[in-house]
């Protein structure tokens, strides 16, 4: 269809939109840009999307601090300092009645989301969580360390790294030291998680004789009463299983069981699976409130019976 | 504006150039109504794609017809015939493909998803949006991220910019062209899901 991929494109339309805002700008160059974008409607629309795209990030000049002095220190000092300013920034501009929870550094506070919700909490320091349903997370970042109790639930890291503020999780008696990193973790009953997109961690089990173990990214952690084990996982898969932040449930070859598992964590209508029906692999993408959706689409699918009772839908053959 | 408006090539250059009121009228409808779709949509074509990174390239498909489409008269409203027209190039590729995945089952609750789901069509509020262009802004390699700092909060011209980073100015435009690319992202493709 597209003789060049949107990739292409949208790389030659931004390309454009700079050299337009740059200086060497005239009439020569605009009529080279009006020979491109004559050459293709996938150009204009492209050019478009650019244009649009540069002209909302005006907007960004909300993050600007106040005082001159700090930005003349923010641009000496480049990017740690600027990014912790425009951190800061936005947090006081930005969070408005949040505001208070968020910038209070001095003690520890507690973060929690309902079965079915979830939250994302800007630290001043430009580092983001988001905690997923059922989530019970608490937070220190009056010391030295930047510390972060995960009760119990899943939370997502992105972290703003700072080797002066080490960032640790603690769950129980272990311990996720960030080395610079994009991570999660996950707490249930009995099993413990963690998973690394970007960067580096440290992870202690908490174990006497056992070292922390160093997950790099792709690496998966599962920890459970007695034993811990690693291993590599895609980057896809990876990135599915983070589905939970924009509302989804992603399912590659999982089984039922599992899959019902899943939308159990996020919903007080339950799923239950008969034996029968366990092992079916789910692949798909759900809503993750959408229970009855699932079980239709299962229905449907598998030919299975579905059936409610009380609070639960029971998925049988 | 009653006058039909010619969809050949020619005419691109020239009603971009705001010779022709109606392409300018056009284009600023895409821009208020289509763009903020695109979240919506890509998350539509993903989920019924097997192969995810056809996403962007049929998105870039959808907005081609839609663009063309609107050029001889504005679809209204456009969200319904944005869908539809991606749901029949994806129709279109099916045909194309012997495997029938569960997923191309699932693909009528996509729809559902991406038309009923409150909010995804509407411009995100203010504070939204400052968090999103934040973030994207957090995510650019340094020297770029750096940039595009200098450029949009510090207010500085391109050869500005170059003096104080010892670069050439066609680094810093190479630079903002980069970040120009990943704001849009942001702002109008996968940032926007959530």
């Amino acid at each position: 269809m597209s003789d060049r991929t949107a990739k292409e494109v949208r790389a030659q339309a931004a390309e454009w939109i700079s050299r337009r805002d740059g200086e060497g700008w005239n009439e020569a160059a605009q009529a080279d840009l009006d020979a491109w974008l004559a050459k293709s409607d996938a150009h204009v629309v492209a050019f478009l999307r650019a244009e649009a795209a540069w002209s909302r990030a005006d907007k960004l000049v909300a993050l600007k601090p106040q005082s001159s002095r700090r930005i003349a220190e923010t641009l000496k000092d480049v990017l740690p300092t600027a990014l912790r300013a425009v951190a800061a920034a936005v947090v006081i501009a930005v969070v408005g009645v949040a505001a208070n929870t968020y910038l209070a550094t001095s003690n520890e506070k507690t973060y929690t989301t309902p079965v079915g919700g979830r939250e994302t909490i800007t630290l001043v320091d430009g580092s983001q969580i988001a905690l997923n349903t059922d989530t019970v997370l608490r937070m220190d970042l009056s010391g030295r360390d930047r510390k972060v109790w995960l009760d119990r639930g899943e939370a997502y890291f992105h972290v703003t790294h700072n080797a002066q503020r080490p960032f640790r999780v603690f769950a129980g008696n272990r311990t996720v030291t960030d080395l610079g990193t994009r991570f999660s973790v996950r707490r249930d009953s009995e099993r413990f998680e963690v998973a690394v997109m970007e960067g580096k961690v440290a992870f202690d089990p908490g174990k006497e004789q056992e070292k922390p173990i160093a997950l790099l990214p792709g690496d998966v952690a599962i920890a459970t009463a007695t034993k811990v084990s690693v291993t590599k996982k895609p980057s896809r898969a990876l990135a599915e299983s983070l589905g939970w932040q924009r509302g989804l449930l992603i399912f590659d070859n999982t089984t039922l069981a599992d899959a019902a598992a899943e939308f159990n964590r996020y919903n007080s209508q339950k799923l239950v699976v008969d034996r029968t029906a366990a092992r079916l692999p789910v692949v798909g993408t759900f809503r993750s409130n959408d229970v009855e959706a699932f079980a239709r689409v299962t229905k449907e699918v598998f030919g299975l019976r579905s059936e409610k009772r009380g609070q639960s839908i029971v998925i049988a053959r | 504006m009653a006058e039909t408006v010619e969809t050949g090539r020619e005419g691109a250059g020239a009603r971009l150039a705001g010779a022709d009121m109606t392409a300018s009228d056009v284009h600023a409808w895409f821009v208020r109504e289509v763009l903020p779709l695109e979240a919506a949509l890509m998350q539509f074509l993903r989920h019924s794609l097997r192969n995810k990174n056809e996403a962007e390239d049929l998105c870039q498909d959808v907005y081609v017809r839609v663009y063309q489409a609107a050029l001889k008269k504005i679809p209204d409203p456009a969200k319904p015939f944005l869908f539809t027209v991606a749901r029949n190039l994806l129709l279109n590729r099916v045909r194309h493909e012997a495997i029938v995945s569960i997923e191309a089952v699932a693909d009528l609750e996509a729809l559902n998803i991406a038309k009923d789901e409150p909010g995804a069509d509407r411009w995100v509020i203010a504070r939204e949006e400052l968090r999103l262009l934040e973030t994207a802004l957090s995510r650019l390699p340094r020297r770029c991220r750096q940039a595009v700092i200098l450029r949009k909060i510090e207010g500085l011209s391109h050869r500005e910019i170059a003096l104080r980073m010892g670069i050439s100015e066609k680094t810093v435009d190479r630079h903002i062209s980069d970040g120009v690319n990943a704001l849009a992202d942001a702002l109008f493709g996968e940032g926007r899901s959530r």
